[in-house]
Formats: structure tokens, C-alpha cells, sequence
């Protein structure tokens, strides 16, 4: 006779409750993994705008809202982590709560979270072209600049993704001549959220009126330093970015087209080089040269760079600078600059008349994300990449202190209230020229400010500096 | 056998690391030097032979950055070496507050080059730099940016707070280990204290001195980061060594295969330099 064996009640109550719990547990997370069933709406926005300069155009844009239904098909069941690069300082400063944002309200609906890598600034175009050559599949945005001409080669076409039914936005609110130094053989590698000139930037507190001639510059820079003027409230008239770094010959070059010289611009870069021992271009570094001996420049502007000038100026020891636009968000801001926030101008860099015409020129150029060729999450990259194009992302970044390539936003009323020197800089980009995107651009702008430092230490007059410059500019040129 | 094998295959991570990054990019440095590779065809370079090292050879700005280097090399370690001398002498004898007095010293070589530089330069700014504002107080206005002299005093007062540490380190603890009956018998003949630091102690460290000195002069030959962050190798390229030379053409021009065969031409430079320092540390027995 078999036993039986009894189940005990332990057991029993125990089955059944681990059981019940496993419905429960299992319903719940079907409930929670339940695909979100969500209803397309679009809504489109119209607007008539004028690009400086330009013919108007209209630009269509659906809100941000609709992103997350046209680009995505459908909810996406897993998070994908982007890293995107930006540009230190005042651009990612701008950037930085956009991103936040992003992650807080949109990566649920996109699938993508954004994680926001920064180099230093000083080199940060090095470190991209160093972590694009060793085929780095990180970042998965990289910010460059129109030196996109020597690392083409390494960022993905856009020009596929951008024709895609699934991109739902448009290109043709930026500045043509943005959106081209992102050209290379005619396709496109970048987008301009970033537009950059250099300006004069003045105490308008002291100056009522900007010098307007380079000549009235140096007699207002004697005017505000104290070596010459005892009454003076500056201890310097003018502070010149003298370090050897390949960018500080902007300034010097603006001053030199404005009297007269060959631009840099695109196709025209060898007629440059060789225009750089022309009278034009030796007076106006002899003038330079005679500024810094002559005491108007602070003795360690030799060293100095964007955020040397900047604190000189913010500390009201020196009148005016050429200076990127960029700093004007900092200089007028009166947390960073409390002592002359309210008493900073800006104008164009100081020219010469020709018939009786004040011919004023600077120069363009643009900063911009691409995407890394290496990337291993292009897809997930671009939907970040798009929300970059509208409008909303433009706006956003113009009042966080950035500075767009959009012409429609330049011209907005509402982004004109956001950042008050709009206005001021319209006249600037109205009379600009584009910077050229030649590959050889920084070797060519490293050679010049090597020299043009030479000269201002007295290591080289300005004569034989040009005459070097020349010579090697074209050397590496081929010309 | 056994154990052997173990030991062997317990080291064998570690010396793939170390070839992986010591032997790989020496290989791949000669390799780039004999091709022109630039970011364009980084990829696929073209054979130039020796080319890059013609155009090294014969470029003033290459020699102009030896010859600098070369400079700054000879005082930041000299003064290194006997500042690091003196202070471990004179820490040796027991006092109250050392163990404090010693980490102090010893703090700016935790900071990275770089850092120091950047906080250098703040603090040596003309409008906003502590430095300035305390030497205008007495009446003193300085530029430490302008002229060739004081920029280069600036780089040398900067590396010597930074590594003067690491030298005065490794002779303190030196001087801690010698044997205490030489020095006595010397004091009990009636040598005075000089006497018996020229006499005896330096004498007994000679192989450590040798050994730092070594070690001082490698990192002076390659300093970057900290000249780079002050100046630039500016004023014009008064202060570029070969190192911030060499970035400039990889990185800045571009042009990867110059910029491997100016490493390649000053590595051999630099033996010839460093093995006069080997030399006496093989005879010291120390290598």
C-alpha cells in the first residue's frame, strides 16, 4: 500500500501566492512595455523673413513637438546615449541647457539622451582632427568650424539625410554664404549654428562715437592712455591680441582689407598671400607695431588672446579692442563684467573713405556641428542633429548667449529683443567677407600671426614679417 | 617549470602593454617620417624617403626650438637639482613642523603642467593677477609677458616650483637612508657641517644626483604643456621648444610625416645629450 504524501500548508499557500505574484508582476510590466499609441500631429508655422542683405524668403517649420513623429517611427524601446561635442565657452554655455532640456523633454519620445563632452577650447580643433584621424567612433557629433576643408574625409555627407522624407525641416533659413563654408565638392559636411566676426568694441561711455578710420583708432587709443593723457579713465587706449595663435590674424587681416587690401576669401587665396608685402599691408602693421611700442597696448598683449582682452575691458583698464563678437554676451552681462556692463559698444572695425564713402569690411566665419563618419549611431545622431536646424533650437541659442547662422532668425523682431546688438552686427554682416575654407587655412593663419607677433616684439620689422609671411604662405600654397 | 610558466604568463599582459605603447608608436613614428601624411591622405600616405628629414634639417624654426629647448634644459635642471639639494639638506635635521613644511613643498607636483600654467598666468596677469597687484603695492609695475628675459625667467620660476619637488623627494629619502657611522666619524674628527655634506653626504649620493638628474634633464628636453599654456612659444618663437614645435606642424600644419621626422632627429639628439648621464650611471653600477 503506497503513502500518500501530503502537501502541507505551507507549501500550498506558498505556490499560489508565488504564482499570484507572478501575474501581478507580469501584468504590470506589460502594462508599463505597452506601446504608446500616439496621434501625429503637426502643426506648421509660416513665416515671411529677410536674410541681411538678401531677398526675403519664407520659411516653413513644424514645431519641435512634431519631431518625435516624423523622425522616429514609432516610440523606440531603447535609450541611445549620444555624445556630442561642442565648442568651450560662450557656445557651450549656450548649448549646455538646450541639451538639458533635450534630456528632460524629449529623449523619452526620441529614444536619444544627449551627453554633452567638451575639450579645451584653446585646442579643441586639434583634439577633433587628432580623434578623427584615429577613426574615433566618439564623439558622435563633432563641432568644428570652416576648417572643414582639411577633415572632410572624415565626417558623414549630409546631404542624403538632410533630402530624407523623414527630415522635416528646412536648410534654407541659414545664411547661403554659412551654409557653403560647410561645402566641400559640393557636399555638405556641417551646419552653421554658429556665426563669428570681429568687431570693434568700445566704451561708449567714453567715446560717444566709435573711430570709424584707422587712423582716428590710433588717435582715440593715445586719447584714452594715461601715459599720454594723465585725465585719462583707461590706463590704455587699445588692446591688441597678440599671441601666437593662428586665429589672432583676423584682426589684423580685417584691418588690412578695410584699407584696401585683398581679401582671404574662397578662390582668392593665393592673391592674398601675394598681396602681403603691398604698402597697404606693411603700413597697417607698422601701424599696429607703432600702437604696441608707443604704449597704447598693454606691454603683455603680445600674450593675449580672447579672454585676456576680455578681462582687460572688463576691468576698464583698456578703451577698445578688436574682439569676437561673442564677447560682447560677456562683456554686457553684469554678473561677468559688473564695472562697464552697461557702457560697452560695438562697431564695425574701423576703415577708410573712398570717395567719400566709409568702407568698413570684416570678415565671416562659422562654427558648426558635423557628424563623425565613425560614428556607430548615426541614426539616433541625426535626430539630435535635425532639432540643431529649426528654428526653436536658433532662438534658444541666441538668447543663451550663442549666436546663430540663421539669417531668419537674425532678422526675427523677437530675437533682436533677445540680444539687443543685432542690430549693431547687421551692418557688419551686411558688409562681410567669407573667410576661406581652404584646407591649408590654419597652417596659412598660423604663419601670419608667427609673424605678425615677430614684429610686434621687435624680433622682425613689420617689412621682412610680411615678406616671410608671403613667402611662406605661398610655399604652402604651391603659388 | 611550473612556476616558471606562471610567472611568465603573469607578465606578459603588462610587457604587451608596454610594447604596445612604446614599441608601436616608435615603429609608426619612422614610418610616418619617410611618407608625406597628412590629414587629407592620413590613410593612405605617399612614400617621400627622406624628405621630411631634409626639410627638418634645414628649417631654422626646428633649430631655433633645439636651441631652445637645449637652454631651458640646462638652467631649470640645474636649478632644480641644487635647489632640491638644499632643501633636502637643510630638512634633513629635525625640526618642528617639517612633516608639514614637506607637504607643502611637495603639493604643485600633484597639479597637472597644464592647470599650473593656466593658474601661472592668472596669477600673473597684469589687470586681474594677484602678483602684479602685491608688487604695485610696493611701488613695483611688472610685465611678465612682454620681454624675452623675464618670460623666460617666468618658465624656468614656473617649473622649478612645479618639479623642484621631485628632486628634493628622492634626496631627502636618499639622504634618510645613508648609513648614519660616516657621517658620525666625520663629526667626531672635527669636520664642520659643510665639511660633511661636500665631504661625505654628497659623495655617498652621487648615484641618486646622477640618477635625478637624469630623469630632470628627459622632462626639460620634452617640456610642453605648462610653456604652451603661458605663451604659446611666443613672443614670436622665442620660447618654442622642439615639443610645442613639433605640435605645431603634427597638428596645426598638418603635415604628420615633418613632424615625425623632427621627433625622429631630436630623440637622437637627445641620446647623445642623455648618454653621457647613462654612461655614469652604468658605471655607478645603478643601470
Amino acid at each position: 500500500m503506497s503513502q500518500e504524501k501530503s502537501v502541507s500548508r505551507r507549501v500550498f499557500l506558498g505556490t499560489v501566492g508565488g504564482l499570484a505574484g507572478g501575474l501581478v508582476v507580469g501584468g504590470a510590466a506589460g502594462w508599463l512595455l505597452k506601446p504608446v499609441e500616439r496621434e501625429v500631429r503637426t502643426v506648421t508655422h509660416t513665416q515671411t523673413v529677410g536674410a541681411p542683405g538678401a531677398q526675403t524668403f519664407t520659411v516653413t517649420e513644424r514645431i519641435a513637438e512634431t519631431i518625435t513623429r516624423t523622425v522616429t517611427a514609432g516610440a523606440p524601446k531603447e535609450k541611445v546615449t549620444i555624445t556630442v561635442n561642442w565648442f568651450p565657452g560662450p557656445e557651450s554655455d549656450a548649448v549646455a541647457p538646450i541639451i538639458d532640456w533635450w534630456n528632460k523633454n524629449m529623449s523619452d519620445e526620441t529614444g536619444v539622451r544627449v551627453e554633452l563632452v567638451l575639450f579645451g577650447r584653446a585646442e579643441h580643433f586639434e583634439k577633433i582632427k587628432t580623434l578623427l584621424l584615429a577613426q574615433s567612433p566618439e564623439p558622435d557629433i563633432v563641432f568644428m568650424s570652416y576648417t572643414v576643408g582639411a577633415v572632410w574625409p572624415h565626417l558623414e555627407p549630409l546631404d542624403d539625410w538632410f533630402a530624407s522624407p523623414k527630415y522635416p525641416y528646412t536648410l534654407d533659413h541659414y545664411v547661403p554664404a554659412a551654409l557653403d563654408a560647410f561645402r566641400v565638392n559640393g557636399k555638405l559636411y556641417g551646419i552653421p549654428t554658429d556665426m563669428n566676426t570681429s568687431l570693434l568694441i568700445y566704451r561708449k561711455d567714453l567715446m560717444p562715437e566709435p573711430p570709424k578710420t584707422l587712423d582716428e583708432m590710433v588717435e582715440m587709443a593715445r586719447k584714452f592712455t594715461r601715459k599720454y593723457n594723465p585725465d585719462s579713465p583707461t590706463e590704455y587706449g587699445f588692446a591688441i591680441q597678440g599671441k601666437n595663435i593662428w586665429f589672432n590674424s583676423y584682426f589684423w587681416i580685417n584691418l588690412y582689407v578695410s584699407q584696401g587690401g585683398v581679401p582671404p576669401e574662397p578662390g582668392r587665396e593665393i592673391e592674398f598671400a601675394k598681396s602681403l608685402d603691398s604698402p597697404t599691408a606693411i603700413r597697417v602693421l607698422q601701424v599696429y607695431v607703432n600702437m604696441y611700442n608707443e604704449g597704447l597696448s598693454p606691454p603683455d598683449s603680445v600674450n593675449y588672446e580672447y579672454a585676456e582682452t576680455n578681462a582687460a575691458l572688463a576691468a576698464g583698464k583698456v578703451a577698445m579692442a578688436l574682439q569676437w563678437n561673442a564677447a560682447l554676451g560677456e562683456l554686457r552681462d553684469p554678473q561677468k563684467a559688473p564695472l562697464v556692463h552697461d557702457k560697452i559698444g560695438a562697431a564695425p572695425t574701423p576703415g577708410r573713405y573712398v570717395d567719400r564713402e566709409l568702407v568698413r569690411l570684416s570678415e565671416i566665419h562659422v562654427h558648426g556641428p558635423g557628424i563623425n563618419k565613425y560614428s556607430k549611431k548615426k541614426e539616433a545622431a541625426f535626430k539630435f542633429f535635425a532639432f540643431l536646424t529649426t528654428l526653436r533650437f536658433g532662438l534658444d541659442y541666441l538668447k543663451n548667449g550663442g549666436f546663430t547662422g540663421s539669417a531668419a532668425i537674425l532678422d526675427n523682431p523677437l530675437a533682436q529683443r533677445i540680444r539687443t546688438e543685432i542690430p549693431e552686427l547687421a551692418p557688419i554682416y551686411k558688409a562681410s567677407f567669407a573667410m576661406t575654407t581652404h584646407p591649408d587655412l590654419v597652417p596659412m593663419h598660423d604663419i601670419l600671426t608667427r609673424n605678425i607677433n615677430s614684429a610686434l616684439v621687435g624680433a622682425k620689422t613689420p617689412e621682412q614679417a610680411l615678406k616671410d609671411a608671403k613667402t611662406e604662405i605661398l610655399s604652402l600654397l604651391g603659388g | 617549470m611550473r612556476d616558471q610558466l606562471v610567472g611568465i604568463i603573469l607578465v606578459v599582459p603588462m610587457l604587451l602593454t608596454i610594447i604596445s605603447i612604446t614599441l608601436f608608436p616608435l615603429i609608426f613614428s619612422y614610418y610616418m617620417s619617410v611618407h608625406n601624411m597628412t590629414v587629407l591622405n592620413f590613410w593612405n600616405p605617399i612614400f617621400v624617403g627622406v624628405d621630411n628629414f631634409v626639410k627638418a634639417l634645414s628649417s631654422s624654426d626646428f633649430w631655433a626650438s633645439v636651441r631652445f629647448s637645449v637652454l631651458y634644459m640646462l638652467v631649470t635642471a640645474s636649478a632644480e637639482l641644487l635647489l632640491g639639494l638644499f632643501l633636502s639638506l637643510f630638512l634633513e635635521r629635525t625640526m618642528k613642523g617639517k612633516r608639514l613644511v614637506v607637504s607643502l613643498i611637495l603639493i604643485p607636483m600633484a597639479i597637472a603642467p597644464a592647470l599650473f600654467g593656466i593658474m601661472i598666468k592668472l596669477m600673473l596677469n597684469e589687470f586681474i593677477g594677484l602678483i602684479p597687484y602685491l608688487l604695485r603695492q610696493i611701488g613695483i609695475r611688472m610685465h611678465f609677458f612682454s620681454d624675452f628675459p623675464i618670460v623666460f625667467t617666468v618658465l624656468v620660476v614656473t617649473d622649478m616650483i612645479q618639479w623642484t619637488p621631485f628632486v628634493f623627494i628622492i634626496l631627502y629619502a636618499a639622504l634618510h637612508s645613508l648609513p648614519r657611522e660616516p657621517i658620525e666619524a666625520a663629526y667626531i674628527d672635527g669636520a664642520s657641517g659643510w665639511q660633511v655634506i661636500r665631504y661625505v653626504k654628497i659623495p655617498m649620493l652621487w648615484k641618486i644626483i646622477a640618477l635625478v638628474t637624469v630623469f630632470r634633464v628627459m622632462d626639460a628636453l620634452r617640456a610642453f604643456d605648462t610653456i604652451y599654456v603661458l605663451t604659446g612659444g611666443g613672443p614670436g618663437i622665442s620660447t618654442t621648444t622642439v615639443s610645442i614645435n613639433i605640435f605645431k606642424v603634427a597638428l596645426i600644419r598638418g603635415d604628420f610625416g615633418l613632424a615625425a621626422a623632427s621627433t625622429v632627429i631630436f630623440f637622437y639628439l637627445s641620446m647623445v645629450v642623455l648618454s653621457f648621464g647613462l654612461r655614469t650611471l652604468r658605471r655607478g653600477g645603478v643601470l
